[in-house]
């Protein structure tokens, strides 16, 4: 059963039909984003279109149907998923990532419970190799691998490019020794990673989790995703005194806009990464494109 | 002949008596089984946030398992939806108990809370079905000692009865 089989076995028997017909008509594959909502139309993103017909109506769930569809996908245990919750997200044991918002309760700066959930966003994760192949000669150049950090905006392929660097620098002609600090369990694929010398930090926060990798673990390169935290800059820093390569993402879009964030800033001025590589979208083919900026000189 | 056949109906209606007080004290220890589940169960999802699919493994009780409750609890582990568990193998399980309606409704009240919101709501509506059930043990236990000898009373009444109408 696949991640978005699941979700649809975990909606009440209202809704399940007219999806599972859309589904059985159309590439399964194409599906990036299922979008429930409480008490507006489900939405689901087909090969980057958002539909919301379905059998020539809309799907609107109830409250206390989204409350049972999330708590049949944390598979009865919302208890355990409470705190990653809080933060916004739950991730299933397959390493998909559910979103989720609703009525946040906060003491001004922590969420200390999430009430009344009123969406629940499943972005399906998709195995996409070689995605990494046209920077891979960029990451490991003149005998070692080189520091880059990898920055586009949101829904681009971070994490997919991510997953595929991880796995192409631990396995294969590689044979890396690599930490992957998943602080948000979104990186760690089985179907990827079992034949590879990949480390999981899955769960520490980013700024531990990098601390503990440079101090016991003996990388030979660290993988991050989403840095941005002062906590996580001043890890980095550390490690890189360490000698340890660290490739990295970002949300930002562009290089100028990239550098204008301080933690980036302080990181760019360490010296930290050799290279700056955007990611985008072609158009036509919806392949990933890169721009490589090396800070040494211009690539491409 | 006739002696005979009235001390048969006298132990027949004396055991019938006897077999009554007997199904008071199951009830009374199914109460007690689902009153030290629940408190792990309780302890399990407040202290370590424990994945209901596996709340049971490590929980044993004799009469739950001998009932297969457990075993039907256990048997999900595996499930890839994993959905109104507690409720599915208390129904399969429902004809080996003797509880009452009310005792039925706490223990079907208690599995519709478990995890299905935080660890904080949870814990208060387990200490609801809790003291429910604690009100429900006490009340049995004084119910037994007194149902026990009332129906062993009217089972040997009766059987006396019976037995004088045949001589």
């Amino acid at each position: 059963m696949n991640l978005i089989e699941k979700v649809i076995a975990c909606l009440p028997e209202r809704g399940r039909h007219d999806i599972f017909e859309f589904l059985s008509m159309h590439d399964i594959e194409l599906v990036t984003e299922l979008r429930f909502r409480t008490n507006a139309p489900f939405s689901l993103t087909y090969a980057g279109r958002n539909i919301c017909i379905f059998n020539g109506r809309e799907l609107i769930f109830s409250e206390l149907e989204m409350r049972t569809l999330l708590a049949n996908l944390c598979e009865e245990s919302v208890h355990t998923y409470a705190q990653t919750m809080n933060e916004g997200y739950i991730t299933l044991a397959n390493g998909a990532r559910i979103g989720v918002c609703g009525h946040a309760h906060s003491d001004g700066k922590n969420i200390l419970n999430l009430r009344d959930v009123t969406s629940i966003c499943v972005r399906v994760p998709h195995i996409v190799r070689s995605v990494s192949d046209g920077i891979m000669p960029v990451l490991f150049s003149r005998g070692k691998v080189q520091s880059a950090l990898i920055y586009s905006p949101p829904g681009v392929g971070k994490t997919t490019l991510l997953r595929d660097v991880a796995k192409n620098l631990s396995s294969g002609a590689y044979k890396k020794r690599v930490c992957v600090v998943d602080s948000r369990s979104e990186i760690y694929m089985s179907d990827i990673f079992s034949h590879s010398l990949c480390d999981f930090l899955d769960g520490y926060p980013k700024s531990v989790g990098i601390e503990i990798a440079t101090r016991t673990l003996s990388p030979e390169v660290i993988i991050c995703d989403e840095i941005g935290g002062i906590d996580e800059a001043s890890a980095i820093l550390q490690a890189q005194n360490s000698g340890v390569p660290l490739i990295a993402t970002a949300h930002a879009n562009d290089l100028s806009s990239l550098l204008m964030r301080q933690n980036i800033r302080i990181l760019h001025d360490g010296g930290i990464f050799r290279y700056y590589i955007g990611l985008s979208r072609s158009h036509e083919s919806e392949k990933i494109e890169f721009e490589i900026e090396d800070t040494k000189r211009r690539v491409s | 002949m006739k002696v005979l056949g009235a001390a048969f109906i006298f132990a027949f209606f004396s055991l019938i008596g006897i077999f009554r007080g007997g199904v008071e004290r199951k009830k009374l220890a199914e109460c007690e089984a689902f009153f030290e589940l629940f408190e792990y169960v309780k302890n399990q999802v407040n202290y370590f946030l424990m994945p209901t699919k596996i709340i049971y493994r490590n929980f044993s009780n004799k009469l739950l398992e001998e009932t297969g409750f457990l075993p039907a609890l256990r048997s999900h582990e595996d499930d890839e939806i994993y959905c109104d568990v507690w409720k599915t193998s208390f129904k399969s399980s429902e004809s080996r108990f003797h509880l009452s309606e009310k005792q039925t409704a706490i223990i079907l009240g208690f599995g519709e809370c478990v995890g299905k919101t935080n660890g904080q709501i949870q814990t208060n509506n387990f200490d609801y079905y809790i003291s429910e059930m604690k009100n429900e043990i006490i009340k049995q236990k004084s119910e037994t000692a007194k149902n026990i000898k009332l129906y062993r009373t009217l089972g040997m009444t009766a059987g006396a009865l019976a037995a004088i109408l045949i001589i």
